[in-house]
């Protein structure tokens, strides 16, 4: 019996590893959804203000539309997250924050604040195209009815394009979701991160990351299925050809 | 009065941020020759990998279309099998899972082919996308008069589809490229010495030798070399969309 579990211990069987840390897999599983949700919530507002900021008539705003847009999109994300967690505290700027007793750790706002920007950029042009997508004629003709810039888009342009949009908005959160992987780089515990965290543990690097695989399917195929859906009851005739202006972020 | 504010933001943006950086940021490490020859180094690693990817994943990701699109249940099960599995995955994942697990197997590569191999794994699966849709928007009437004149199954991709599905792919091609030129950034995590790894190295150094610290001045100088790169083939693609 002794020799049988000594035997057991040189070897243990394959998956045990992954089996006795379900827990940290879990936990991970989780923490990628939340740093996805926050950095979804964020960059949708930032992506919302850069894209009408560059459909106003107003020069300067626009060049600062462009600028942002044009940096995050064309930089890679994990620079980005380098710049916000190493090079912002040498500012002395710290990200981190408490609210309502909960605390936010520096890793974990740094990442969601430049993955929010990085998906922001990304989420403004996808609104933009949108917004450019209703014809002239409608902002028009709200304009010769006496509303507002704002009115004209909130009450007549905006409602419109949110058919236009929701498809490829889904594409990029997808997305989102898949990049979020590399914050595990500045500790933010994620599924990546633990999985670090078990394969130091044990050593059974093939199998921890062999499940990591399955984990990650198990959040990016259901999202996947949800976004097919959305294109073909929003754009139905498009959905086939959509994939052609797929998100490559 | 909208555009008045439009112009006072940018003029406090530029006050505020951009003048301030150029006066208080220690760029005297950036008058060096050495530092340059140093990110050089890193961006010849970042290029080399980019550009082996590319021409790895394209060629790759059009055999995957085609064989997504064929007859063969059999190929095209596995072909729209890889497809998805692929790009369900994280582009990080991939590269980590084969620069951890390839040298567990037995398989010793330099650090840049592990890089390419991941790269070219998620990016293959991308571009098979892009090409299948492509060769899907091409009206099926061209199809079917190729094939009345008697041409190949492989003759019709390349002479009828491909000419005309090819300027519709261009801008989801370079976008991809875009994309590619970023993940190479990944492989730096682990354990490639590319540009970003170049950047990190360097101000870690400056960091511990004697001076002011150089995190924020190194990083935007590595991002403004990646910006010049992923800029420059976002306005070879604009153009070939143009003229296209």
């Amino acid at each position: 019996m002794i020799i049988l579990a000594q035997a057991n211990e040189a070897a243990p069987a394959f998956g045990s590893a992954v089996v006795t840390y379900l827990p940290n897999f879990l936990w991970g599983m989780l923490m990628t959804v939340n740093v996805s949700f926050w950095a979804a919530i964020v960059s949708f507002v930032i992506g919302l203000v850069v894209a009408l900021l560059r459909v106003t008539p107003s020069g300067g705003l626009k060049i600062v539309a462009i600028a942002f847009t044009e940096f995050f999109r064309n930089t890679p994300l994990y620079v980005q997250v380098l710049v916000f967690y190493f090079g912002l505290p040498k500012l002395g700027m710290k990200l981190g924050f408490e609210i309502w007793g909960w605390s936010v750790s520096d890793q974990f706002a740094a990442g969601t604040l430049a993955l929010a920007l990085y998906t922001g950029a990304y989420v403004a042009e996808a609104i933009r195209s949108g917004l450019l997508a209703i014809p002239k004629g409608q902002s028009e003709a709200a304009r010769s009815l006496g509303l507002t810039l704002l009115q004209t888009l909130r009450l007549v342009v905006v409602p419109q394009a949110i058919r236009l949009v929701l498809p490829p908005l889904g594409n990029l959160y997808s997305a989102m979701l898949k990049n979020s992987a590399l914050l595990s780089s500045i500790g933010v515990a994620d599924l990546m991160f633990q999985a670090e965290y078990v394969n130091n543990r044990t050593f059974a690097t093939f199998e921890v990351y062999t499940a990591v695989v399955f984990f990650y399917l198990a959040l990016t195929l259901p999202m996947g299925w949800f976004v097919h859906r959305l294109e073909k009851r929003y754009n139905p005739l498009r959905a086939k050809t959509l994939r052609l202006q797929g998100a490559h972020i | 009065m909208f555009n008045a504010a439009g112009w006072l933001i940018l003029g406090l943006l530029v006050y505020f941020l951009v003048i301030p950086a150029a006066r208080f940021g220690n760029w005297s490490p950036f008058g060096a020759l050495t530092t340059w020859e140093f990110l050089w180094v890193g961006l010849q690693v970042t290029l080399f990998v980019a550009v082996f990817s590319v021409v790895i994943s394209t060629v790759i990701g059009f055999c995957l279309a085609l064989g997504r699109l064929s007859n063969n249940s059999l190929i095209k099960t596995f072909c729209a099998g890889y497809i998805e599995f692929m790009r369900a995955l994280p582009s990080y994942l991939i590269i980590f899972y084969v620069f951890i697990v390839f040298p567990k197997v037995g398989i010793k590569l330099p650090s840049p082919w592990f890089a390419i191999i991941g790269l070219s794994l998620y990016t293959s699966a991308v571009m098979a996308e892009i090409f299948r849709a492509g060769i899907l928007s091409v009206e099926k009437g061209q199809l079917e008069a190729a094939y009345a004149l008697g041409l190949k199954p492989f003759h019709t991709v390349m002479y009828i589809i491909l000419p005309q599905a090819l300027r519709r792919m261009v801008p989801s091609i370079v976008s991809q490229l875009i994309t590619l030129v970023k993940d190479t950034s990944l492989a730096s995590i682990i354990a490639l010495q590319e540009l970003t790894a170049a950047g990190r190295q360097l101000y870690e150094y400056y960091g511990q030798t004697a001076g002011k610290p150089i995190v924020l001045e190194t990083l935007f100088v590595v991002a403004a070399i990646y910006f010049v790169i992923c800029y420059i083939l976002a306005l070879i693609s604009n153009r070939l969309e143009i003229k296209g």
